[in-house]
């Protein structure tokens, strides 16, 4: 069902964890559905140094939550908040159809945590 | 990658959860197991959830090894990550650094004499984490020593037992319900030491299947007193041989129920399930191996407790239940056991059971947690006086591929298949009105009162 790049992010997902004094943290999914997704920013100037995820769901889920914290590290604040979920499951090499929803979670909880921290200031 | 392919598919359901992940699975796969026991058979539940995990070496210690070929075999056709060779006394060597644990399972007689033998070659010259699974009849205690201390006071308790050799008598089958259950708490055990994750059971855990209570506060002195005093009294199995049972699921919970029923004689066993076996199955479904990936599970589950027991009469149905089917297929049978993953169809089946009165033994697990109870209509409470259904309920098809540690469902099977034996033979305390929670990372284990809801929309009175 799944394809190299995703097994290597469920099994050995990358930047998992919290940030304790995180400047901004969003959160996307829910138990019930099965995939539930945290992440945590800490951010300077107008660029995120530093992104963790906590995730709990299906290997799609944890693949993606561990993507997006690569393809958001060192990039604007801008530019973080373009990475859409399609640009994740692109950067997965593809899921089944039927794995997308799961997926989605990551860049949703992604621009969360931007907006959190926006908000904050 | 971290691991193979196939070995991330295989663990899948360890690998989702969080705190394992392929690091934790990886430490598993590095870890090793010296298994010590008497009886083989009995006790080779324990070494089929060692193998399903991925525990990478096994190493036997048995008191007679004959005819274990059988056995070995199915062990690397469940799992071929794994290594399993018996260990004979001369080559009690263990490379340095390997994270080794010693499992001793079997009656007090037994753990006693074994304990004894470790202490007399050598402990503390190679100390390793020992874990007893110790079962006496209905009862049993299982506990992790992990000093020299703590297996000399173990020792010093058992010594006042010298004279007593009718508790450690040989029980014949009733006491295999018992092996099973402590043999699991053992395997968990193992798998806690080896990720560092829950808290081990350095105070000792005492059950009493037929009871279905626990004890795990008294002092593990105490409670090992309580085990070797405790008189057994034989339980009179014959009834099972006429009896049959239907098992829905041939699953996580189903594998280890119909393991057991089969083990103990049961007449005829009835086997439900639509589903074919698959890779990701293996880390928990006993029942079924590698060499049987892609076949129908009733079938895969037909081969498997053929071997187990050649007598019981097996009847499968490849088909889901439905509305439609569900009530023919419970009519002949005498208790249903649940082995369900999702939550439709236990009201489907609540519900049939219901109707045709027959009794329903219901469990669930997830991740580290485990639930069961037994439903006898209008007696007790129903799964809807339980959990009533809701519109959330039935909306969402939730994502299959959460995490759930190997031996957790075979645990909640193994109480599954206590409670139809006690039914069957007019034994012991059901849980009828009783709820079992189990969470086996803290050994929290809770039976809770619930009675019929008065209220409930099946069988409520109002």
């Amino acid at each position: 069902m799944y394809n190299d790049t995703v097994l290597d992010h469920f099994s050995d997902p990358r930047n998992v964890g919290t940030i304790p004094d995180a400047d901004g943290t969003g959160s996307s999914g829910n138990a019930s559905d099965g995939d539930r997704i945290t992440i945590y920013i800490k951010v300077k100037g107008s660029t995120l140094i530093d992104v963790k995820c906590k995730v709990f769901g299906c290997a799609a889920a944890i693949a993606a939550g561990s993507m997006v914290t690569l393809l958001a590290i060192g990039k604007g604040l801008e530019e973080a908040l373009e990475i859409s979920n399609e640009g994740v499951a692109e950067a997965l090499g593809g899921l089944p159809e039927k794995k997308l929803l799961c997926s989605n979670v990551a860049a949703t909880a992604l621009h969360n945590a931007i907006y959190d921290y926006r908000e904050k200031l | 990658m971290i691991l193979t392919k196939d070995q991330i598919n295989r663990y899948m359901r360890h690998i989702a959860m969080p705190e394992i992940s392929g690091q934790g699975q990886k430490k598993i796969l590095g870890s090793s197991v010296v298994f010590y026991c008497e009886d083989y058979n009995k006790e080779s539940l324990a070494l089929y959830y060692l193998a399903a995990s991925g525990v990478g070496q096994i190493y036997c210690r048995f008191n007679d090894a004959s005819g274990w070929e059988k056995l070995s075999d199915n062990l690397s056709d469940l799992n071929s990550d794994v290594k399993i060779q018996l260990l004979t006394e001369e080559a009690l060597q263990y490379s340095e650094g390997q994270s080794v644990t010693g499992i001793i399972a079997g009656n007090p007689g037994f753990v006693k004499k074994t304990l004894e033998g470790i202490i007399k070659s050598g402990y503390d010259k190679n100390p390793m984490p020992l874990i007893v699974s110790m079962h006496n009849g209905w009862n049993g205690l299982v506990q992790t020593l992990t000093s020299q201390v703590n297996l000399e006071e173990f020792i010093s308790v058992m010594a006042d037992y010298e004279d007593c050799n009718s508790c450690f008598g040989n029980l014949g089958c009733s006491d295999n319900l018992s092996a099973y259950f402590s043999g699991l708490m053992a395997v968990i055990e193992h798998l806690k030491l080896t990720l560092s994750l829950g808290k081990p059971l350095s105070n000792a855990l005492y059950y009493d299947l037929s009871a279905v209570e626990f004890d795990f506060t008294s002092s593990s002195a105490d409670l090992l007193h309580k085990l070797l005093s405790t008189r057994v009294i034989e339980t009179d199995l014959t009834p099972l041989a006429d009896a049959r049972v239907l098992i829905i699921g041939c699953g996580g919970l189903g594998s280890t129920a119909a393991f057991a029923l089969a083990a103990l004689g049961i007449g005829s066993l009835g086997l439900v399930d639509f589903d074919t076996v698959e890779i990701s199955n293996l880390n928990r479904q006993i029942m079924h191996s590698t060499s049987r990936i892609g076949m129908p599970k009733v079938q895969s589950a037909e081969i498997f407790l053929k071997q187990i027991n050649p007598d019981v009469k097996l009847e499968t149905y490849n088909t889901r239940i439905r509305k439609g089917n569900v009530n023919d297929i419970i009519s002949s049978y005498d208790i249903i056991i649940g082995g369900l993953d999702n939550l439709p169809a236990r009201y489907i089946l609540n519900d049939a059971c219901y109707a045709a009165k027959k009794p329903l033994i219901e469990a669930g697990a997830l991740d580290i947690s485990g639930l069961a109870t037994t439903i006898i209509p209008d007696e007790g409470h129903c799964y809807r006086c339980i959990f009533p259904e809701t519109e959330d309920n039935n909306s969402v098809p939730s994502c299959s591929e959460t995490g759930v540690l190997g031996p957790v469902p075979g645990i909640m099977g193994i109480v599954e298949a206590a409670e139809a034996i006690k039914l069957l033979t007019g034994t012991g305390k059901s849980l009828k009105n009783r709820i079992l929670l189990f969470d086996v990372f803290e050994t929290d284990i809770y039976v809770a009162s619930h009675e019929k809801n008065k209220y409930c929309e099946l069988c409520g009175n109002i």
